[in-house]
């Protein structure tokens, strides 16, 4: 605080007019105690991350262990012999793909449609505020709402049925589509903005030399808009990996893999599984596995990913950004 | 800075004599070395002109009939008519906004893309009415470079290669690379970056960024090139280097350009169009409109009284 203070005493070479009007000393004060405040804040903030940081760092090293990593969880009342996390791990990974798959095609195409041609306007308006909605929704909602849609007999092909007909629901494949309902508005936002951001003289370029819009949103617009969606897509990927509602309600939570049928990578999307935060939240005191010890160690192996992700981002947007411009 | 006069709000009563004078292509307008006794206005007398001569006697490619454009029901070009020949440079002068870029966007249907733009009137390339025409092989053989150098953010090649590629076929670039060469070679890039042609193209400097943009609309091999102020970001250096480009290409592309710079159209026009508020005041020779001007409009103009 006092170095913030002090960083404000002018310095000397501006010194004050000498009528200052009546009141004025009032108004500094006022301003100094409001950029005071915003100091503190940005400290807090600094010191809350690296507290977060520090403390999963220090838990998690004391109690990750390669074994954790590569072993599968076992459900046992036996603490010693309930295994690692190797199943929830790799579930945070298909979950992610899978998620992410399905959210870059379908947000950049909806941006692309959005900016480059967007008629009706009433539609255009229509798609805005439905990707609004879906990125306001609870993700507890979205799960509740997946189960429903995906227990109809319409989809069984997506999960586990049962003897009498019974669709489970609940499978990669529809916990998948429903994340990428939370990775959706992020990739559209990004691209959008990555689209909007190309200046107008580009694309009449393109039409001056005789392309069609089609050829000129695959050959210029799109690559050029790469980094904007590859950084919706990394932190589409952090909100699927951080995300816990989903996984217990539609993934089903269970503790291993647990795959449908003969068919290899098939089977394994069609069956549940759990992630890393299901897991946690599991081990959890919270949870019925009640090993804290585990939960810290997957909780800092995610906190790792998610710190990844964003890192991934930086480097992304760091590069557009120095990227050499046009003379206007 | 120089004081900004703005132009008088004041609309032209054209002269009784006629000021468009069409004369007939490769006719006595003036190719090749120029008759000595041409009289030549005061502020142009010093102004080289860039003049290789050219063979072939000029053929009219297009032709604007009677054309007006509107933007929002506003018109921005009011009834012109003019001829566009191959052999020939036309330059389009006049003050800001007097419909100049609108009339050369016109040329290859690029106003279309505004949502509010409206014409009445008829361009033809070839005798042919450019609106009945499908419009990406109209822009293939009507091409653009426009104010500011546009250049993608591909490679020097890739710049080039996307104009050669057509809609749904693959060519390697092996087969691509003499057309590249080709359209680089015209532009006069070829020595500067003939080396590295996976050079970034927004690496270049504005100049070769301005004669790549150049490169890209001539490797389509179009018919007309319109240049809209193509110099006006550029330095004198890359200016006079393009200015020789546009002279020399016009043996075989007939070239339309627009440009604030009255020296500039001095040095590089065969024909000259003087617009003023969306008309088409004054067409002639080149020598004609700096030097003899037949409207009082364009004398003022020219002169440096306005604009």
């Amino acid at each position: 605080m006092e170095a913030a203070t002090g960083a404000l005493e002018p310095g000397g070479p501006a010194p004050l007019p000498a009528a200052l009007p009546h009141g004025a000393s009032a108004w500094r004060r006022r301003d100094r105690l409001g950029l005071v405040a915003c100091w503190a804040a940005g400290l807090l903030l600094c010191v809350l991350a690296v507290s977060i940081v520090v403390f999963m760092l220090v838990k998690g090293i004391q109690y990750l262990s390669p074994d954790l990593l590569f072993s599968h969880p076992v459900s046992d009342t036996d603490q010693s012999k309930t295994g690692g996390f190797l199943d929830p791990l790799i579930g945070t990974f298909i979950l992610t793909t899978v998620g992410t798959g399905l959210a870059v095609p379908i947000g950049v195409a909806t941006a692309v449609w959005l900016t480059e041609y967007g008629r009706p306007a009433w539609l255009a308006r229509a798609v805005e505020s439905g990707i609004e909605i879906v990125a306001g929704t609870p993700s507890i909602v979205l799960a509740i709402f997946g189960l429903l849609l995906f227990s109809n007999g319409l989809f069984d092909f997506l999960s586990f049925t049962a003897q009498g007909g019974a669709v489970f629901g609940r499978s990669f494949l529809t916990a998948g589509a429903m994340m990428s309902l939370i990775a959706l508005p992020l990739v559209f936002g990004t691209t959008r903005e990555a689209l909007q951001s190309i200046p107008a003289h580009l694309r009449e370029a393109s039409y001056a030399l005789g392309k069609t819009k089609a050829t000129t949103i695959r050959r210029v617009l799109l690559p050029m808009s790469r980094p904007g969606i590859a950084t919706g897509a990394a932190l589409g990927m952090g909100r699927i990996a951080g995300d816990t509602a989903i996984v217990v309600i539609l993934l089903g939570a269970t503790l291993q893999l647990q795959g449908v049928g003969n068919a290899p990578v098939l089977g394994t999307l069609r069956g549940t599984g759990s992630t890393l935060t299901s897991y946690v939240y599991n081990n959890s005191p919270a949870g019925e596995g009640n090993a804290p010890e585990k939960a810290y160690a997957a909780a800092f192996v995610l906190l790792l990913i998610v710190i990844g992700l964003n890192f991934a981002v930086d480097l992304i947007t760091g590069r557009r950004r120095s990227r050499s411009a046009w003379s206007r | 800075m120089e004081p900004v006069i703005p132009p008088p709000i004041r609309r032209i009563v054209l002269d009784d004599e006629p000021t468009i004078a069409t004369p007939p292509p490769g006719g006595a307008n003036g190719h090749g070395p120029r008759p000595n006794g041409v009289p030549v206005g005061g502020a142009f007398a010093s102004v080289p002109r860039r003049r290789p001569a050219v063979d072939a006697p000029a053929v009219e490619r297009m032709r604007v009939e009677d054309l007006t454009i509107a933007y929002a029901g506003k018109p921005a070009v009011r009834s012109v008519s003019l001829p566009v020949r191959r052999g020939e440079v036309l330059a389009l002068i006049g003050p800001s906004g007097c419909g100049k870029t609108t009339l050369l966007r016109s040329l290859n249907r690029l106003t279309e893309l505004t949502a509010t733009a409206s014409a009445t009137g008829r361009v033809s390339l070839d005798g042919d009415d450019i609106a009945a025409q499908e419009v990406t092989f109209l822009r293939r053989r009507v091409s653009m470079v426009f104010q500011q150098p546009n250049p993608f953010p591909m490679s020097v090649f890739d710049n080039v290669a996307y104009a050669l590629r057509e809609h749904g076929r693959r060519r390697s670039r092996s087969e691509l690379l003499p057309h590249v060469e080709a359209a680089l070679r015209r532009a006069g890039l070829w020595e500067e970056v003939g080396d590295d042609l996976d050079h970034p193209a927004l690496r270049l400097s504005g100049g070769q960024q301005q004669r790549l943009c150049i490169a890209r609309a001539l490797a389509a091999q179009p018919e007309v090139l319109l240049l809209d102020e193509p110099c006006s970001a550029l330095d004198p250096r890359s200016t006079a280097t393009i200015e020789d480009l546009v002279v020399r290409l016009r043996a075989d592309v007939a070239i339309v350009i627009v440009t604030h710079n009255l020296q500039q159209a001095y040095r590089v026009a065969d024909q000259v169009g003087f617009m003023y508020l969306g008309e088409l005041v004054e067409y002639g020779a080149a020598e004609q409109v700096f030097g003899a001007p037949r409207a009082e409009r364009t004398r003022e103009y020219v002169g440096g009284a306005f604009g």
